[in-house]
């Protein structure tokens, strides 16, 4: 545990620093380029795979010089704008009478320090000493540097665009980021830290891309990739013993089932699964319209763009070129895991809109004694095969329900089309915890899944004679 | 379990590292990064001039809401100093403030020993023969000096 909690970075830098070499080793990365993509701990790809090495790409020099001076700017700000004594960009700066600033969390820490050493209702200015009364109304008393507050959120902003080198160097471009070090390094650097007396260090390394500018938050990581965060497991609703009276409500609510099923069932397992999902979160921006006739007694109410056609026909109907803009947002699950479910209750399955899936943050730990089917499908998979189409064909559903709606009771639409333009905000890798159970009935196996979020329940199930082959015509 | 490291002690030990301050030096230990092992250069013109002190200094768990523990692992001749090793220096009790750092208390006690503050003492034999014959205090500081700080 604690050598996890080790910051590499700062036991290497001490090696390299006795060692003396340590500017000569950076400019010869080439030598370490043999053993790239797996030099230490877990290196996940970051949005695309790159063949040749992000941080060695020779640049031009001109832009290299000045988003160097940019960065070196943005570091002069970033001190400027970090609280002395926790040494972040100020989270709700509060300014003390003596006009020094300070994170509110920093200086409730501080009162409530200098409270147990002695019961004053005053404190000492960390900077410079002055005697400040604690307010009446205790820390909210003081007010909030709005002022600040901007500025370090223009500069958050601004640092997006600002190309960022490497944390050790300085001069090369970052193309790794080290969760446990928390460091953007350049290749050579980041495999130099992280190999330590001959042992790889065991961090999860990410492959970055230095000029995407998401990527570059002065603060944490934001993290709108899902390779960044950890699963989410949605916890067990419904226990083994709720699991099997919903099943037999459910058996015994069948229609046309054989007489004797209730009795004559045999159940196998009962088996708790966490269903591995892809979870895309979208914002689409639609462009749809059609030619509209609301006949001639009532005013179409939705569609307010301009008119681009209007004519006559021999029905003597009016048609109006109509076109709107709608934007939304939509959250698509993708099912990845299709081996141990038939195809007919996979469709079941997929059609299972998640809800209240818990943020990362919240997210509790999975049961280990349950098991969590693995992912068969990647997330690019799953979006491109999927995910994708889903979220167009709810969209055109949703467009074509606004054109209908707006032609009133007695109008009419044709020529209807829709343009969804999508734009990915944020892919979750999702475990849904659910029941398998299986039943034996006149010597078959019948399959049924049950959703230990919300106890719906689907599955195959036996027909009475007769009714079988109803089915199988059907 | 995930008992993180706070950025501010990260900061810190990088700067301590990559612009030490001129005559100390402050190293994490391998197995505990919040244990430093301090180096501090005899300031010239002092009686401990020529010496190598070495400290040791750790950072509690409410850093830096409390002042680091410091402490001389050498054997020193000053007043402010006991023979533990303890120190007798304001910032390190209460004095103290969240904006000081480690680079600061190390300069601080750098400073003490070049000049040491015979009434305000810790060590009362040695801060009473610093006032009553301070050449002859002085002489065996630099004595102590050469006899335990000129180890490696």
């Amino acid at each position: 545990m604690i050598d996890c909690d080790i910051p590499f970075s700062i036991l290497m830098m001490l090696k390299n620093q006795s060692g003396g070499n340590h500017q000569h080793q950076h400019t010869t990365p080439q030598q370490h380029s043999s053993s790239s993509t797996t030099q230490s701990g877990t290196i996940t790809t970051f949005r695309n795979k790159r063949d040749s090495d992000i941080s060695d790409s020779s640049g031009d020099e001109d832009y290299r010089s000045s988003s160097k001076s940019l960065q070196q700017l943005f570091v002069g700000l970033t001190e400027d704008f970090s609280c002395s004594i926790c040494y972040e960009l100020f989270d709700k700066p509060i300014s003390l009478p003596c006009s020094h600033t300070f994170c509110k969390t920093c200086i409730e820490d501080l009162i409530s320090n200098s409270k147990l050493n002695n019961n004053s209702n005053t404190f000492l200015c960390p900077l410079c000493r002055i005697e400040t009364k604690i307010p009446e109304k205790g820390i909210d008393g003081f007010p909030l540097n709005g002022f600040f507050m901007s500025a370090i959120e223009k500069m958050k902003k601004a640092n997006n665009f600002c190309p960022r080198f490497c944390d050790q160097c300085t001069t090369k471009k970052v193309a790794r980021k080290c969760e446990q070090c928390n460091l953007f390094l350049c290749k050579g650097c980041c495999e130099l830290l992280h190999f330590v007396g001959g042992q790889k260090a065991q961090h999860q390394i990410l492959l970055v891309d230095s000029h995407i500018s998401s990527d570059f938050d002065l603060e944490t990581h934001n993290t709108k990739d899902s390779e960044l965060d950890p699963p989410v497991y949605i916890p067990f609703n419904v226990s083994r013993s709720q699991c099997s009276t919903i099943f037999k409500n459910w058996i015994s609510s069948l229609w046309f089932a054989p007489s004797d099923l209730k009795v004559n069932l045999s159940v196998r397992y009962i088996k708790p699964i966490y269903l591995p999902y892809w979870i895309f979160e979208v914002q689409t921006t639609t462009k749809y319209g059609a030619l509209i006739s609301v006949g001639s007694s009532s005013g179409s109410g939705l569609l307010t763009a301009p008119n681009i056609y209007n004519s006559h026909t021999k029905f003597d109907l009016i048609w109006n070129h109509k076109i709107n803009i709608f934007s939304d947002k939509y959250r698509s699950a993708i099912i990845s895991n299709n081996k141990l479910i038939d195809k007919d209750l996979l469709t079941q399955v997929q059609s299972w809109e998640l809800t209240n899936i818990p943020s990362v943050d919240q997210s509790v730990p999975p049961n280990p004694k349950i098991q969590a089917l693995a992912y068969l499908i990647d997330e690019s998979t799953a979006w491109k095969k999927y995910a994708e189409q889903k979220i167009r064909t709810k969209d055109r559903e949703v467009c074509e329900n606004r054109i209908k709606s707006s032609c009133g009771v007695s109008g009419m639409a044709k020529d209807i089309f829709v343009e969804t333009d999508i734009t990915r905000v944020a892919s979750q890798k999702v475990f849904l915890p659910v029941y398998f159970i299986k039943y034996i009935y006149d010597s078959k196996s019948y399959t049924v899944i049950v959703n230990a979020q919300n106890s719906k329940i689907i599955g195959h199930r036996p027909y009475a004679q007769g009714l079988s082959l109803f089915k199988m015509f059907k | 379990m995930m008992n993180s490291l706070p950025k501010r002690i990260i900061k810190e030990t990088q700067r301590l590292i990559s612009e030490p301050a001129p005559g100390i030096s402050a190293t994490p230990a391998t197995d505990n990064v919040r244990y430093f092992n301090v180096i501090i250069a005899g300031p010239v013109e002092s009686p401990f001039e020529g010496g190598i002190f070495h400290l040791e200094l750790f950072l509690t768990d409410d850093y830096p809401m409390s002042a680091p523990k410091v402490r001389f692992l050498t054997k020193i001749y000053h007043p402010n100093i006991d023979k533990l090793g303890r120190i007798c220096l304001d910032i390190l009790k209460e004095k103290w403030s969240p904006a000081l750092q480690i680079r600061t208390v190390l300069l601080s006690i750098q400073a003490l020993l070049s000049a040491p503050n015979p009434d305000d003492p810790l060590a009362n034999d040695v801060a009473e023969h610093w006032k009553t014959n301070e050449k002859e205090a002085i002489s065996k500081a630099k004595e102590w000096t050469k006899l335990y700080a000129n180890k490696e």
